[in-house]
């Protein structure tokens, strides 16, 4: 048994240093038991907890946030390729959350057909979260921050499939994770997504659009949950953050900001913060049409803070709903 | 805590270390006792209760049993041991089930009931240890066996934590008398029990996880008819997950009680090579086989009453069974078709069994491949969401859907053939060793070759992505 431990030892050493010689690098990956660790830090201390999808995940550096606001804890609850409001309504029935949450969205997210999307993991939070599970999910962190041969991207399958389907090995993933879920793309590693996929977003969009008056109608208890975050002491924004090309053509023809996001701004207690209205945000080069290279994150952080910081979120507000359009909105 | 677990190798470490020190063989006992409470908790520390109850409940009646010479009064004991474990098993696991039955019974004849979601935990385990702690007060009944005179040693036969969750199903009489010597495994044994941990985590998380659940959840997951050669190609994948996963269990839990110097029972001896599905149940599962054998299909009368009951039994049993393995229609249904499938062959046993062409080898071979190509077929009622889904599958595999189509979403040609290789592998290496054994062949290997097989074990472990994929077999 030792003979094959120091074999196995020897050969995963071997592999380790061949992956990392073609490119590739830890990795941690991300599922409920790692958005578990994240959401219980979410407490009664101030906290800005980020929640949303890719764009937020792979766009923001909880170490400039943590930076910039040394009093409040950033905390990574985005989840990626999901609409965020289950989480969202999640924090909103949480009493012991007062802090700031930072909701990525866009006018889609309101679809009520979309609120559940993150609630699956959510859910697997609610449960008894165990111990064993805890300690569990600690090792393989420890473990998959280190080493390149406990990635998805090297496992045996995915060599299988390269080397059997194209004929290569695997290429070096360009998406990379931290224990503390942030993300990053590395573009000099992306490759586009494959044929087919932009067709069936097109179809995605044209089954789930509702009119506006009945999108603002069913917005309501999204405006609840608001309220239960702010009534308490909590802060609440809600950012459009930047898309580009088609994907931002898209997003207009289905739902333009005009008549969907503003109209929900306008009524809305929470800070909202349209990438459009900011020139820096909208400058940033986004590759793939909706998300920013690791370079430019903290430079994001920054303008997304500091767009933030201008629209309100960090002053004092003793009454922040404005009086007309709370009556407007109950009526 | 999971055996495919960084914190399950930990723990095995800790308590390896403990269980080889120079202490008093007591001691060693109550650590082993400890450790599998602590291993059952860290799922759900309040469900350790019932374990407790389980093993208070049986040990005195057991006890009370043997002393009491009136008839009456051993069967009383025996009835409340019944209902006190059958109870505590019917309502955590067939509660819920149960009262969905009787909400559609009663909208048969138009009453609208609809009752509270019961929210009722499954507790992990509660079948196995269930039918663990009733063999012992049933065989005190019978008279098998005289009951234990350390309860440390009867509550470590409960709660040994190898086995505990997901088998195999231990008997008092294989088990206590292994208390009663100072137990500590000798090289070889350490050696072999590593060995057989491997293995079993090879099965489950490289072939069972890493490279079939995705085929067959692929397939059975989806909404849509899958096509003929879909249907099969995702029951074939289930047929081998399904395997390595329990089988893999089974050889880490075996590895694991060897470690600390304990031989439990096999629970799976190749049967897929099986030629029938008597054979097949004599090879699949064999401690839960035996145990409603001789606990429920020899209650029942046995070969002792007429032919047509012994049918009617056996159909019983094996619903039973089904029954056993979850709280759904589905699992009923499976039972039902296993024994159906029983009572069919031993029907054409009795009248073309005789006939010297079944000896042939290409016939033999032939009925095994029938043998397992039914199985297949029943998969799709285990695996299967609902029985309408089952019913899809089933039907597709029968030809009868006009699906068309290639592969499905997310199965690359790779990832098919992957599945259907280790599938063609499997059955090899079990008609391979249909009348041999692991360690048999091991033992003919020399040591080098061994290890490097271990190594190359180890590796695949490691290299497969992690996912959070409880055995399946937990969940009955």
């Amino acid at each position: 048994m030792a003979l094959a431990i120091a074999v196995a030892v020897a050969t995963l050493a071997g592999l380790e240093q061949f992956w990392r010689a073609r490119g590739h690098r830890p990795t941690v990956i991300d599922d409920e038991a790692l958005w578990c660790e994240q959401r219980e830090r979410v407490d009664s201390r101030p906290t800005i907890a980020l929640v949303g999808a890719s764009r937020i995940l792979l766009a923001t550096s909880l170490e400039r946030i943590r930076h910039r606001y040394p009093d409040y804890e950033p905390v990574q609850l985005a989840i990626g390729a999901k609409h965020s409001l289950a989480v969202l309504r999640d924090l909103a029935s949480d009493d012991d959350f007062r802090g700031i949450a930072v909701v990525s969205l866009t006018a889609q997210a309101f679809e009520p057909r979309f609120w559940d999307d993150q609630e699956d993991w959510v859910q697997a939070c609610r449960a008894p979260w165990r111990l064993e599970q805890r300690v569990a999910r600690r090792l393989r962190t420890g473990l998959e921050e280190r080493l390149v041969v406990m990635a998805p991207r090297v496992s045996l399958r995915e060599v299988g499939r390269g080397v059997f389907g194209s004929g290569e090995l695997p290429s070096p993933w360009w998406i990379h994770r931290s224990a503390d879920r942030s993300g990053s793309i590395d573009y000099a590693l992306w490759k586009p997504a494959p044929a087919g996929y932009r067709p069936v977003r097109r179809f995605y969009y044209a089954r789930t659009v509702s009119s506006e008056s009945a999108w603002l109608a069913a917005s309501a208890p999204v405006e609840q949950w608001i309220d239960q975050i702010v009534n308490r002491g909590g802060r609440v924004a809600l950012v459009r953050l930047p898309t580009a090309g088609d994907q931002w053509k898209r997003d207009e023809t289905h739902y333009p900001r005009a008549r969907y996001w503003d109209a929900f701004a306008a009524r809305t207690v929470a800070t909202t913060f349209h990438f459009s209205d900011d020139p820096r945000l909208a400058a940033f080069e986004l590759p793939d049409g909706s998300h920013i290279g690791a370079g430019d994150i903290p430079a994001f952080t920054d303008a997304l803070f500091d767009g933030l910081e201008a629209r309100g979120l960090f002053a004092n507000r003793s009454n922040p709903r404005p009086g007309p359009l709370r009556v407007e909105f109950r009526e | 805590m999971t055996f495919n677990s960084l914190l399950f190798i930990a723990f095995l470490a800790v308590i390896l270390g403990i269980h080889h020190l120079p202490l008093p063989w007591r001691t060693r006992k109550l650590n082993l006792l400890l450790a599998s409470y602590v291993f059952y908790m860290a799922w759900n520390p309040p469900f350790v209760v019932l374990i407790w109850i389980s093993t208070l409940l049986d040990w005195f009646l057991a006890g009370a049993i043997s002393r009491s010479e009136s008839a009456r009064t051993r069967k009383s004991l025996l009835s409340l041991s019944l209902i006190g474990n059958l109870g505590l098993l019917a309502f955590f696991k067939y509660g819920g089930f149960l009262l969905d039955a009787f909400v559609d019974f009663a909208s048969l004849f138009g009453i609208e009931f609809h009752p509270a979601d019961p929210g009722i935990v499954l507790p992990i385990g509660i079948s196995f240890y269930t039918f663990q702690t009733l063999s012992y007060t049933l065989d005190v009944y019978r008279r098998r066996i005289e009951p234990s005179t350390s309860f440390l040693d009867y509550a470590l036969f409960v709660t040994f934590f190898p086995q505990l969750v997901a088998g195999p199903i231990v008997r008092a009489r294989q088990f206590l008398p292994q208390c009663e010597l100072p137990k500590r495994a000798t090289p070889a044994m350490l050696l072999w029990g590593l060995s057989l941990l491997v293995l079993g985590l090879f099965e489950k998380v490289v072939l069972a996880d890493g490279f079939l659940a995705p085929v067959c959840e692929a397939i059975y997951d989806s909404d849509a008819v899958p096509t003929f050669t879909n249907a099969w190609l995702g029951s074939l994948a289930f047929s081998g997950q399904v395997y390595f996963d329990f089988a893999g269990y089974s050889l880490c839990a075996i590895g694991v009680a060897l470690c600390l110097g304990f031989v439990l029972p096999e629970n799976f001896r190749s049967p897929y090579a099986s030629v029938g599905f008597a054979e097949m149940w004599r090879r699949w599962h064999i401690t839960l086989t035996t145990w409603l054998r001789d606990y429920l299909y020899f209650s029942l009368g046995g070969t002792r009453r007429s032919l047509a009951r012994q049918e009617f039994n056996t159909l019983l049993t094996m619903t039973v069974c089904g029954l056993w393995h979850g709280a759904s229609w589905n699992f009923v249904a499976w039972g039902a078709f296993n024994g159906s499938m029983l009572v069919a062959e031993r029907v054409l046993t009795g009248l073309v069994g005789q006939l010297r062409v079944w000896q042939r080898t290409s016939v033999r071979a032939l009925l095994g491949f029938a043998t397992f190509a039914l199985w297949t077929f029943s998969v799709a009622l285990f695996r299967a969401s609902d029985l309408d889904r089952a019913w899809t599958l089933m039907t597709s595999m029968l030809g009868m859907n006009d699906a068309t189509g290639a592969l499905p979403a997310g199965v690359s040609g790779f990832d098919a053939s992957a599945a259907l290789g280790i599938c063609a592998a499997m059955l090899g290496v079990q008609i391979a060793l249909k009348n041999s054994s692991l360690r048999s062949v091991a033992a003919r290997l020399p040591g080098w070759v061994l290890s490097l097989l271990l190594a190359t074990l180890i590796t695949c472990i490691v290299l497969m992505p992690r996912t959070d994929r409880a055995f399946i077999y937990f969940q009955f």
